[in-house]
């Protein structure tokens, strides 16, 4: 594209400086000095990308390679969108300005649902076929990782090959035989062909589904022999030991999370029912303090950040949550580097702590009961009881708190309207432990944001069999509690019952609903994630249009036997403890954290061949 | 200690909004590891302001910041440490201990910047530098609206009133080079695109205008 029109067009749009690339520690290669050109893709804005660290590891890592330069491109934002489309300009990188087209591999990161629109937008834009089958040796190779591939069949048509689990170590040893097969004169079938028996590779053009006259899927077909039965994810052993940047990009503009995000550890311990995440990511994994310690100022140096986030599934897990966070203060303190400590349990050894982290820099408080009564609670091994969140919550009003935010999940299976109440009467508890004190100790202007998401049947999960609730279901239960949390000192707010429920039908699609997914976009729908942008009356026609029912995904009980879409891949957790978790949820029984007793979910013996502790099993 | 510095706005980095500048200062600063002065309050930020807001897509060779350091440090360790430390297209060119009291941003006078105007043909080019002379000599009403709650207000200004100065300072090919100062008083300034338009108007085959900021004024010394 010329100067001049860049330019011009820049000019025109909204927060430019998403487009213009060239901040610090950005990389910038000769390409007569390298072999592949690789596009990382974040379909979203700029904004949300680069706060994602997951890009800057592999962008990093990527470009660690002489021989591959790494460059980066987000979903344009619908200005921007209109101006490539009036001038005909095809959607390029940041880095070199080149065209999506001229690289060797396109690689998105599936990070949630709801952007998938966003895929085949960008797909478009860059003037390269949507499907997979249209795209010839003359076209980039499209690759998706991140932990929406745990179901890649939705995008099936679209993705050429997904990685599955962690992909520091299998990125390299894909690109690897990529070169290979470049020098040796490149055939995109001969390279799938290879790349497909790398463990945690899927090629879902080897493969086929056939359903019943139910409309279920009776069986998987393979279309090249050797391609495996089972994809199995991949795993990163050693976090100590895994590839880890020593600089990171920083951006010009503001981005979503303007901070440094410190992964402690990797899988949790807890073994929530509703959480994907807490199963896909088994086992859990720390980082030693040397190592974060270590990683932490590589990064502040290199970015110049002001506020470092310790950040995992479940923080107050780390086991030397204390002593990093006194050494990361004890050393940065003076610089007023903040430190924020997200879903932190607060008690006695964590008071202190947590006293010196506010004198640096002032965080918000959040806790995440997920549901409002203990029954619930004990049905989606929620381990807190109403009295733990109390204690804390009178623990940091002592602190000085007066502002606190609340999760919550509504449309949780078998959910009665005493559950929900039981939000209510949470919210209410709290209030009346702030005011119920001393006169001259409360201080503050106090105030409560409660905020409900819609609950989600997420693959790998025990709940992968449970119907989500109905649009309708979800607006009475969100409506209820607007109407009874009536308070001046209270703020409701929830999620669009109408993106969580398309969201169940992607996050438990199969291959099918990629032609739903194909019409939405055709008929315009991109950015879905962006409450504006958002128009469920498109879906539901487009889905009308390909005689697709969404019910059919997210609002059908299935039962144990039936053949899921995602089945064929292997997470490391066994079916048989999922049907076990959803039996005990049944019954209102929890299960021990791994932390206190191993449950048996089978990742320890299927992928990394030993106790998850030293002290389990 | 108050340090005054001097630096560009060079390339890409002219699409970077003020708000946005000010945060690439920032975090250069904290990244060279000079103790600087902090904000109060809930989230704490370096002491650096910069003199004068630069309008997006237009470069600049003389922009001018202030920044509080708590440490002693040589003004030419100040410079190497912070240029190593500042994306490209953005150097400090020059810098001094500031002793005034006064704050840098009340001080500024007048800005003054470059436009490259880009004819079609000679004649326009000729033209244009026979007319430089008498620009200035009618008043030229521009009219600003501002919104004032729900109500629009429109204020007329006479934008000839604020250019202090146009002066020739080459002409090459199609291109001629003006240097035009701008008044910066009580009572606000121009926008470059205001002057810009004015050009268009006043002018005769204009292709393109480009403008650079090549200084600020202050009604005292600063550096
Ligand atoms: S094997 Fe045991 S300790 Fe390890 S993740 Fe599974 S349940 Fe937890």
């Amino acid at each position: 594209m010329n100067k001049h029109l860049f330019d011009e067009i820049l000019m025109r749009v909204e927060k430019p400086a998403r487009y213009t690339g060239g901040e610090l520690n950005s990389i910038v290669k000769d390409i007569s000095n390298v072999n592949i050109r690789f596009a990382f893709a974040f379909p979203d804005v700029y904004e949300v990308g680069m706060s994602h660290l997951g890009m800057h590891i592999i962008y990093n890592l990527l470009n660690s390679y002489p021989n591959i330069w790494c460059e980066r491109v987000f979903t344009p934002w619908t200005d921007m969108e209109k101006e490539l489309r009036n001038h005909q300009v095809e959607l390029f990188t940041l880095e070199s300005n080149d065209s999506l087209k001229v690289f060797d591999f396109i690689g998105f990161t599936l990070q949630y649902e709801m952007s998938y629109t966003n895929i085949l937008n960008m797909l478009q834009l860059s003037g390269i076929p949507l499907e997979s089958h249209k795209r010839d040796e003359n076209y980039p190779l499209i690759i998706a990782g991140g932990p929406c591939a745990f179901n890649p069949e939705p995008l099936h048509e679209f993705i050429d090959m997904f990685f599955i689990g962690e992909s520091e170590e299998l990125l390299p040893e894909v690109m690897g035989l990529y070169e290979k097969h470049k020098k040796a004169g490149y055939s995109r079938l001969a390279f799938l062909k290879e790349a497909c028996l790398i463990e945690g590779i899927y090629v879902p053009s080897f493969y086929d589904v056939a359903y019943d006259d139910t409309g279920k899927i009776s069986k998987r077909i393979k279309l090249f022999n050797q391609a495996p039965d089972v994809i199995k994810k991949r795993i990163i052993k050693d976090l100590n030991k895994s590839y880890f940047p020593d600089k990171i990009i920083v951006p010009y503009i503001e981005t979503v999370h303007d901070r440094i995000v410190l992964e402690i550890f990797r899988g949790c311990t807890r073994g929530c029912r509703f959480c994907q995440a807490g199963m896909i990511y088994r086992p859990v994994r720390e980082k030693s303090v040397e190592t974060l310690l270590a990683q932490a100022e590589l990064l502040l140096d290199s970015t110049g950040h002001e506020e470092i986030s310790l950040s995992s599934l479940s923080t107050g897990d780390y086991s030397k949550l204390i002593e990093l966070s006194q050494a990361l203060l004890d050393k940065y303190e003076e610089r007023r580097i903040g430190l924020s400590l997200p879903s932190l349990r607060l008690d006695s050894i964590t008071f202190g702590l947590i006293e010196r982290v506010q004198k640096v820099r002032k965080s918000g408080l959040t806790f995440a009961p997920e549901a409002g009564s203990q029954r619930m609670r004990d049905v989606i091994n929620k381990n807190i009881t109403d009295e733990d969140i109390l204690e804390s919550v009178k623990t940091a009003f002592e602190l000085g708190w007066s502002n606190i935010k609340l999760y919550f999940m509504v449309g949780l299976p078998g959910e009665t309207k005493d559950d929900i109440y039981g939000i209510k009467e949470m919210v209410y508890r709290i209030k009346d432990a702030f005011f119920d004190r001393p006169r001259e100790l409360i201080r503050g202007n106090f105030n409560i944001n409660v905020s409900a998401a819609c609950f989600v049947p997420k693959p790998f999960t025990p709940f992968q069999w449970d119907t989500q609730n109905t649009v309708k279901e979800f607006q009475d239960k969100t409506g209820y509690l607007k109407r009874e949390i009536k308070d001046r000192k209270i703020s409701f707010s929830y999620h669009d019952p109408k993106l969580s429920y398309l969201e169940g039908v992607f996050a438990l699609g199969d291959r099918r609903v990629a032609n739903g997914m194909r019409r939405a976009f055709e008929m315009g729908c991109t950015f879905d994630g962006w409450g504006d942008e958002f128009d469920y009356d498109k879906w539901l026609s487009a889905f009308k249009e390909e005689n697709l029912s969404m019910d059919f995904y997210n609002c059908r009980k299935k039962a144990y036997d039936e053949i899921l879409p995602w089945d064929f891949i292997d997470c490391g957790v066994r079916k048989e403890y999922l049907i076990d978790e959803k039996e005990k949820s049944l019954k209102g029984i929890t299960t021990d954290d791994c932390r206190v007793n191993c449950s048996g979910c089978g990742v320890n013996t299927s992928l990394v061949g030993g106790p998850c502790f030293e002290d389990s099993l | 200690m108050k340090i005054v510095f001097k630096y560009t706005k060079l390339g890409k980095l002219k699409f970077i909004s003020h708000l946005d500048n000010l945060r690439v200062l920032q975090r250069a600063l904290r990244r060279t590891g000079i103790m600087a002065k902090y904000s109060e309050g809930f989230n704490p930020h370096p002491k650096l302001c910069i003199a004068y807001p630069l309008s997006l897509g237009v470069e600049s060779i003389g922009e001018i910041a202030e920044v509080e350091v708590i440490e002693d440090i040589s003004i030419s360790e100040f410079i190497a440490r912070m240029n190593q430390c500042l994306p490209q297209g953005m150097e400090i060119t020059d810098a001094g201990v500031y002793l005034g009291s006064q704050s840098i941003p009340s001080m500024v006078c007048s800005q003054v910047y470059r436009f490259t105007i880009s004819h079609n043909d000679q004649e326009s080019v000729d033209a244009t530098i026979n007319s430089l002379n008498g620009l200035l000599d009618n008043d030229y009403i521009i009219i600003r609206e501002k919104k004032k709650k729900s109500k629009i207000v429109k204020k007329e200004m006479n934008l000839t009133s604020f250019i202090l100065n146009i002066d020739l300072l080459c002409s090459k090919m199609l291109d001629v080079d003006v240097q035009i100062v701008i008044h910066v008083s009580d009572s606000g300034s121009l926008k470059v695109d205001e002057v810009r338009d004015f050009l268009y108007n006043s002018l005769n085959g204009v292709k393109s205008i480009e403008i650079k900021r090549i200084a600020l004024n202050f009604i005292d010394k600063v550096i």
